[in-house]
């Protein structure tokens, strides 16, 4: 299939972004400036947000072999180019007081947008392989964006040995489905032996990506040693990112049919869920327990994938933006308080938070209780969502693992809360001063928050999300017939 | 006006007040503060008033208000392969039921609020306390007005939140804060039950809307599909059950509500005896039909309302802050609430809900007024002779005291005595041992409060020097509240007078339309038993109310010494009352320093092992090694031979990379799980 003019245009933000990076590259060649570069950042990915959704743009195109662009991959779109947005916003003044070269931050993580971009809409395993990489390799760049740190250089190295092993199993499994298949397209059935250990080392390359049990050391390490608007980064970007891909592979693989995947992903979701919470119970520093509390999450995300289904494809959309939204948040809170070399990260920084700093510390209580599932922010309805897409299929394991887990969890994001709503030490912590485009990024989390937490309406139900999965699924059955 | 039509408006105004309290409270002068916040409690409770007057007015007594669909969903799979439809609303039901319990919550909130005025007036964090205690308003009325349970359980969880920050409001007091998690982390145990209930209901009956619920649940027995004994409905009414016990503090879940003492005076009169600690009623009065559907819960809940009610009041016996035994009153008032809905007493659990709700709030307000008078002290034993000296808070208090025993015509000698002839008129094999549990429970009650009594306002004085130069009668901000709760713990109960005693019992008729259904199902509801057997049973529960008076005058104000003589020759039971049996000492050796402690430091262990390294590590991980290869050759036969030579790569290769070393850990981690997961496949 040629690429043609409709095609390109369905692939517009993708290309649009490329452009973007181009012209940042340039810019910074001429003259650095780190306001010209934030900006003209942040103007791409606003550009490519609206082209997103401009009105040619519906219906099921496929493009080229490689993407599919439809309902589903336009929602995540969206989702990780709002995302990216706000980790900009955040980063301006982060890197304002600490690094020493700013500019180039801005190429890595357009690349890293641009690689984070192809997954939604990869129907193939070589747009998936690539995108993945494109996600990872500035990602090792930016762990270790503040060279003199000693913690962000191991974060770096740590993840890039540790990606690089993972990838290695992805690429295994992908060959050996190959030799099953004779195709890279998702949709190519495969029914023969090495099909089901095929899958499975696909899977670990992806569980390792998301971070689940047992594939989720790495996280505690990383997340703590990445500058702060990385973290969020990893936690937002790039998790939703492979989140899709992963959703739209096992669909369109028709893999979640298959027995011992779906027993692979309970055990992966309820080991998650599990591990997560468990060992975030006696964390201090926020990063880590965010990091042990993102294992959990995706615990639950995997869960609603396992259940399958409509319901359940619409709730883990929604799980996703509600989480990205409130971790986002988090990661906000701590970046724009960042003071020069220091984080606030420990538990005792953040103390008495709320009477220096009151709008930072009901942000961040607005993020842990979102993260908790407390009823009217967002996290309760994601929570609410999957409960009921597990309830419609009947899967009452993960259910209860959702609440019983859920209730063991609560117990450390009020650890944060109790900190921020302690009397300040004395003498009183020295953040940094809250610059305007972080406060627009966070108010906008936080509007998020709330606002779907009271009134969850985002017409999900008119993008057919689910319908874009089973078509494919279909497509694929009448492939073989 | 059209006050029906407005009902989604009477939980706004608290939450209005308490916005504006949080977010600009610290500008606003003091006074503006003790106007705003009371009144917004006045406007919602005149404008429940009107919607209930016009509400007895409808010929159908129910009236339902959606504002918006709040969760759109789709087609949704039943358990029994139907289809239902998912949805939400943000929805408001009016009923006999919720009726009730708006009056009390506005009611009783605003006499609080007005109480706070004077009480918490020389505090900081003044505009605060006012702006939680709203908040607090707002998501009860958002509990009982919900029309599903969701919403319920928005307002359930969001008085929770409330109840934490008011618990912990004096946050430099350790004390304070850990009472304040303790009651957090106690309640998300019972929460997780009642979840699993709702979404258990959701599955069998494809809605959460009270009306659909019931009205599927109505149409099933009707034709034969749902009989009583069902199993799932058991589990269902269980798990409902088990978040009743968190948030009315019912064995085993009942040892957040002492330590919430912690608080100041008014939350725990608002929150923790009137109308938070009752929610857990509300809600199974509120499912009566499913709860009648299953005779196994039904037995549990009496069983556990009567337990909790006779061991919580021997607690009480031995306790010598004033605040606490309170709480271990309330604890066992509760007690008696769900052991009246265990028996089909709906009604009866709701009236007992709301006479208490006036009396105890009362003995708590008056129990803040003694010790504002003795400048913060709270020890029984360093009071005494203050009925002179206070003399509003000791009449005022003189008369809940009464009411709580259940002397006629006060209002709890009418709810109580029909707790305990319900108990024993239901046609179960332990009726009588209900009875009896009652029974004695109401002897203990009398002891316990009147103990209280002498020891607080009679005998002799053993305040200490310094304090009693500063006692005071509290300013009229506090007694007006105290006497108009006063009058209400009076004639509060005449709206249940007794057929038997010539009156009509109005509530009950009131609240009949919806128990209805549940009567059908309890076929035992007509009243049987002769009119002199009731009449007996009315004078039994007064003669031991009165015996507990007269043993608490003897011991405390005849022969205070017999009392210490009692305590010497039985110095285990004192002891062991005194400790609360020991039962906190226990559950934090089990579940806080075995299980969440153990198995944290377990697990972070392990995790520390593994990410931070050290000299354990490498020993773990000579250990690791050495089995993997095991696993390894045993596995590799299997055809991964491509796999072992590229992970030996792996594995080599960056092991002098980093000083920590152990990202090749990490990498043998992932190796572990490919082959965990092979293994599985290769094994099945």
């Amino acid at each position: 299939m040629t690429l043609d003019a409709a095609g390109l245009l369905a692939i517009l933000p993708l290309l649009i972004i490329g452009a973007g990076t181009m012209a940042v590259m340039a810019a910074i060649a001429m003259k650095r400036n780190h306001k010209a570069a934030a900006a003209l950042s942040f103007a791409a990915i606003i550009v490519a947000l609206i082209s997103a959704w401009m009105p040619s743009s519906v219906g099921t195109r496929a493009v080229t072999p490689l993407l599919t662009v439809d309902d589903y991959s336009r929602f995540f779109t969206t989702v990780l180019l709002v995302l990216s947005a706000g980790v900009i916003l955040v980063s301006f003044a982060y890197l304002d007081t600490t690094a020493a070269r700013r500019e180039e931050y801005y190429l890595l993580l357009l690349t890293g947008t641009i690689g984070a971009l192809v997954l939604p809409s990869a129907s193939h395993y070589v747009a998936l392989f690539l995108g993945i990489e494109l996600l990872s390799i500035p990602l090792y760049a930016l762990l270790a964006y503040l060279p003199h740190r000693e913690r962000p250089l191991e974060a770096g190295l740590k993840y890039l040995v540790l990606a690089g092993a993972s990838s290695a199993f992805l690429l295994f499994g992908i060959a050996l489905l190959y030799a099953e298949t004779g195709s890279m397209a998702f949709g190519a059935v495969a029914a023969g032996q090495l099909a089901t250990p095929a899958m499975v080392l696909i899977l670990v390359g992806l569980g390792f990506k998301l971070a689940i049990v047992p594939f989720h050391l790495w996280t505690a390490d990383v997340y703590q040693g990445a500058p702060a608007p990385v973290g969020a980064f990893i936690a937002t970007v790039s998790k939703g990112a492979v989140i899709a891909v992963t959703m739209r592979l096992l669909f369109e693989s028709g893999a979640l049919s298959w027995t011992a995947v779906r027993m692979l992903l309970m055990i992966m979701a309820l080991g998650s869920m599990f591990a997560g919470n468990v060992l975030a119970l006696m964390q201090t520093n926020v990063k880590r327990l965010l990091a042990y509390s993102s294992i959990s999450h995706l615990g639950y995300v995997l869960m609603g994938i396992q259940i399958g289904g409509a319901l359940a494809v619409r709730a883990v959309a929604f799980y996703v933006m509600a989480y990205t939204a409130s971790v986002l948040l988090a990661f906000g809170v701590v970046s724009a308080l960042s003071a020069g070399q220091k984080e606030p990260e420990e538990l005792s920084e953040l103390e008495g938070l709320f009477w220096t700093r009151p709008w930072m510390g009901v942000m961040l209580t607005l993020s842990m209780m979102s993260l908790a599932g407390v009823p009217l922010t967002v996290g309760f309805m994601g929570k609410y969502y999957l409960l009921a897409a597990g309830a419609d299929s009947s899967a009452w394991l993960l259910s209860i693992g959702l609440v019983v887990t859920s209730a063991i969890g609560a117990y450390y994001y009020l650890r944060v809360v109790v900190a921020i709503y302690s009397s300040p030490p004395e003498p009183t912590q020295a953040y940094q001063r809250v610059t305007w485009p972080a406060s627009f990024a966070l108010m906008l989390a936080t509007a998020v928050v709330l606002w779907l937490g009271v009134y969850p309406r985002l017409g999900l139900h008119r993008l057919d999300l689910a319908g874009s999965l089973r078509s494919a699924e279909q497509r694929s059955t009448a492939t073989t017939r | 006006m059209n006050f029906l039509d407005s009902i989604w408006m009477i939980p706004l105004f608290p939450a209005a007040g308490a916005i504006l309290m949080l977010l600009f409270g610290k500008k606003l002068p003091k006074a503006a503060v003790s106007v705003i916040c009371p009144g917004t409690v006045l406007v919602s409770f005149l404008m429940s008033l009107g919607a209930v007057l016009q509400l007895a007015r409808l010929s159908e007594h129910s009236y339902e208000k959606i504002l918006y669909t709040w969760l759109p969903g789709g087609p949704f799979h039943l358990t029994n392969g139907q289809m239902g439809h998912l949805q939400a609303d943000w929805g408001f039901l009016l009923d006999p039921l919720s009726s009730v319990m708006i009056l009390v919550v506005t009611g009783v909130g605003f006499l609080i609020h007005v109480y706070s005025v004077g009480y918490m007036g020389h505090e900081a964090g003044y505009h605060r306390f006012f702006g939680y205690l709203n908040l607090f308003i707002f998501f009860m009325l958002t509990l009982v007005l919900a029309n599903n349970y969701l919403l319920l359980f928005v307002g359930w969880e969001g008085v929770g939140l409330c109840s934490y920050l008011l618990i912990g409001f004096y946050f430099l007091r350790d004390s304070a804060t850990k009472a304040g998690i303790k009651a957090f982390i106690v309640n998300r145990i019972g929460d997780a039950g009642f979840v699993l209930g709702v979404l258990l209901m959701l599955a069998t009956f494809g809605s959460l809307r009270f009306t659909s619920v019931f009205g599927e649940v109505n149409r099933q027995v009707e034709t034969g599909l749902l009989t009583s004994g069902d199993a799932t409905v058991a589990l269902m009414t269980l798990l409902l059950f088990i978040g009743a016990t968190g948030k009315s503090a019912q064995i085993p879940l009942y040892v957040w509500l002492p330590d919430a003492m912690e608080g100041p005076t008014p939350v725990s009169a608002l929150i923790h005896a009137a109308t938070m600690v009752t929610a857990g009623v509300y809600m199974v009065a509120r499912s009566n039909v499913l709860f009648s559907l299953s005779p196994q819960t039904m037995a549990m809940v009496a069983g556990v309302g009567a337990l909790t009610a006779i061991f919580a009041a021997t607690i009480g016996l031995a306790q010598y802050d004033i605040k606490r035994v309170l709480a271990y009153s309330t604890v066992s008032q509760l007690g008696y609430m769900f052991l009246a809905c265990g028996v089909g007493a709906y009604g009866a659990g709701i009236f007992h809900l709301m006479t208490h709700a006036f009396f105890k709030a009362l003995l708590f307000l008056g129990s803040g007024s003694v010790i504002h008078a003795l400048s913060g002290e709270q020890d029984m034993r360093k009071m005494g002779a203050l009925r002179h000296k206070i003399p509003v808070t000791f009449w005022t208090f003189f008369i809940a005291s009464l009411a709580i025993i259940g002397a006629p015509p006060f209002a709890g000698f009418f709810s109580k005595d029909e707790i305990l002839w319900k108990a024993f008129s239901a046609e179960t094999h332990a009726g009588l041992l209900l009875w009896v549990v009652g029974f004695v429970t109401a002897g203990l009650t009398a002891l316990y409060i009147w103990r209280l009594v002498f020891l607080t306002f009679f005998g002799q004085s053993r305040v200490d020097h310094e304090v009693e130069h500063h006692i005071h009668e509290s300013p009229k901000t506090m007694t007006i509240p105290l006497m108009t709760l006063a009058v209400l713990s009076i004639v509060g109960g005449w709206v249940g007078w007794p057929r038997i005693l010539g009156g009509s019992n109005r509530l009950e008729t009131w609240l009949e339309p919806v128990f209805e259904h549940s009567s059908k199902l309890l076929a035992h509801e007509a009243e049987h038993g002769a009119a002199a057997q009731e009449y007996l049973f009315m004078f039994l529960s007064v003669a031991v109310g009165a015996f507990g008076v007269f043993i608490a005058w003897y011991f405390f104000i005849r022969r205070p010494e017999a009392a210490d003589r009692i305590v010497q020759t039985v110095p285990g039971v004192q002891r062991l009352l005194y400790n609360k049996y020991y039962v906190d000492e226990v559950y934090n050796a089990v579940f806080v320093d075995g299980f969440a402690k153990g198995g944290g430091t377990a697990l972070g262990r392990f995790d520390a092992r593994i990410v931070d390294g050290g000299v354990n590590g490498s020993a773990w991980l000579t250990l690791l090694t050495s089995r993997l290869s095991i696993w390894w050759d045993t596995w590799v036969i299997d055809g991964a031979v491509r796999l072992s030579s590229f992970t030996v790569k792996v594995l080599s290769y960056p092991v002098r990379l980093l000083q920590t070393g152990l990202v090749q850990v990490y990498a043998l981690f992932i190796v572990f799980g490919v082959l965990i997961f092979f293994s599985y496949y290769l094994i099945r």
